[in-house]
């Protein structure tokens, strides 16, 4: 196996690991102080807020796991001309929005200092890293024309086959440096997340479940304890005395 | 007890989302694998397209079909020199055969300087099947469709290969149609740039050479399909046929194929 094809088999996986990780050990550091957490997350909104660039990543990422989760529709695409021009034009625009707000994030993180300096350097390495990501998928569309669509018989199974567990990593290989490096990047970008201000938006989401779960399974014991009650075969032999 | 109830059924539709994420890939992979296409011209028999490329990346190896012994024994009439059942349990695990002390798998061991065949264990009984009754109709002996030159194909094929170009016909084998990556003379902007441009590939390949390069698939990896992404001979040949006349105007290919005025005609028409 080639250096270029472990980063491909090996990168995606442990990208996720440094991910599931670092989320997990940031929620419970913070999980009994709500308030720390509040803190955060308005801290981060500072940092990652922006409704351009919101809106840009939410088209950007509904787009790709739309071309994860429903390839024939995609592909569907190939026989017609207007819908293809559509769908790259409205990924072309909110990847171009992405570029210009993350750059502009950089700059305002330049100019701003902070109290943790680790923290300061890792938003900054996200940032750099997300631009490189945004930056090479712009360039990916300009320079190798319908992404959407090659996309779907190369970086789609290359996907479908990390989750898999067997990665064909010859599909990511075989595409041009560009491509390589917008996907590489996107994976350094999600290892590196759990060191910045935005993880704490995912903390927050994972407290979120986490209450909704507690609640649910409280519920459902009360229930449980309650049914157990009612149907108790120790009432039918020893009676309530009063 | 209704929050249970709740939160089991959320459960259930994320178990579904996920199962079908990982499962619709090879849904599709099986569906496909039903439909085959020998694509072999001039013959009346049929076989597997994947037997026939099962035989060809397998066992051509070390094996000919009439011209003789090269590592392992000719297997021209192999199907009736063996029995069947002897064959399927070879080729699945010669080694077991030769082990169980089988007076002819010891006879061949001994005669073909202890080389052992590999086991196939991954082949499938129908899998290998298909195979012995492509050796027992004389498949490797059938020349297939892909071979005819491209200057002999009609209208009509030319143009099953245009829209194969073009994705406004799907292939058997879920190949994806070429302009997803590839762009032609007339294609415009429709026409992907990821990989180069096709027009005058006819010309930079020659016939055969291009036959062997559409025979191939673009992005090869390991599926659980073998013949996922291939094209079939048939296809093939429509395509050449096609990619032709993106530098050989039509009326060209209707002189040297000595046949009817073609595409050109059918269009003024």
């Amino acid at each position: 196996m080639t250096e270029n094809s472990s980063l491909f088999a090996l990168w995606p996986y442990v990208a996720t690991a440094l991910l599931i990780t670092g989320i997990l050990i940031r929620y419970l550091l913070v999980s009994r102080q709500p308030s720390v957490l509040a803190a955060e997350v308005a801290d981060a909104k500072s940092v990652f807020g922006g409704r351009l660039f919101r809106v840009s990543m939410a088209v950007l990422i509904a787009g790709h796991l739309a071309g994860l989760l429903f390839p024939h529709a995609v592909l569907s695409l190939s026989t017609s001309a207007a819908g293809l021009y559509v769908l790259e034009g409205l990924a072309f625009i909110a990847g171009s929005a992405g570029v210009a707000s993350s750059a502009v994030m950089i700059w305002r993180r330049l100019e701003r200092s902070s109290q943790s300096r680790v923290t300061e350097l890792s938003d900054m390495l996200f940032l750099g890293l997300f631009f490189t990501v945004l930056a090479s998928g712009l360039l990916v569309a300009v320079l190798y024309r319908w992404g959407s669509l090659w996309g779907e018989v190369t970086l789609v199974p290359y996907m479908i086959s990390l989750l898999r567990g067997q990665p064909a990593v010859q599909l990511a290989t075989q595409l041009p440096a560009l491509v390589q490096l917008h996907v590489l990047a996107t994976f350094a970008a999600i290892a590196v997340l759990p060191l910045t201000r935005l993880s704490t938006f995912l903390v927050a989401v994972l407290q979120r479940c986490a209450m909704l779960i507690t609640q649910q399974l409280r519920a459902a014991s009360n229930a449980f304890a309650e049914w157990s009650n009612r149907h108790n075969p120790g009432s039918w032999f020893w009676p309530d005395e009063d | 007890m209704r929050l249970i109830v709740a939160t089991v059924r959320r459960l259930r539709v994320g178990w579904l989302a996920l199962s079908f994420l990982l499962m619709h890939d090879g849904i599709s992979q099986s569906v496909r694998a039903s439909d085959i296409d020998s694509g072999y011209a001039g013959t009346t028999a049929k076989f597997s397209a994947e037997a026939a490329l099962t035989f060809n990346s397998r066992c051509t190896a070390c094996h000919t079909y009439g011209k003789g012994i090269k590592v392992g024994p000719d297997l021209k009439g192999v199907t009736e020199r063996r029995k069947r059942d002897w064959l399927l349990k070879f080729i699945h695990g010669s080694s077991g055969v030769i082990k169980s002390g089988d007076p002819t798998a010891k006879a061949l061991f001994a005669q073909f300087k202890q080389q052992r065949m590999p086991d196939w264990v991954d082949l499938s009984e129908k899998q290998i099947n298909d195979i012995l009754h492509y050796l027992a109709i004389g498949g490797p002996d059938i020349k297939p469709a892909d071979e005819r030159n491209a200057a002999t194909a009609t209208s009509a094929e030319i143009e099953v290969g245009r829209k194969l170009f073009y994705g406004e016909r799907e292939t058997i084998n879920g190949a994806q149609a070429c302009i997803t990556c590839h762009s032609v003379r007339g294609a415009g902007l429709r026409g992907g740039s990821l990989g180069p441009d096709l027009t005058g590939a006819y010309l930079r390949y020659q016939d055969p050479e291009l036959t062997q390069s559409l025979r191939h698939r673009c992005f090869n990896w390991q599926t659980t399909t073998p013949m996922k992404g291939y094209l079939t001979a048939n296809e093939v040949f429509a395509l050449k046929a096609f990619l032709r006349t993106t530098v050989i105007p039509v009326k060209q290919t209707a002189n040297v194929a000595g046949s009817r005025p073609q595409r050109r005609k059918a269009e003024s028409d």
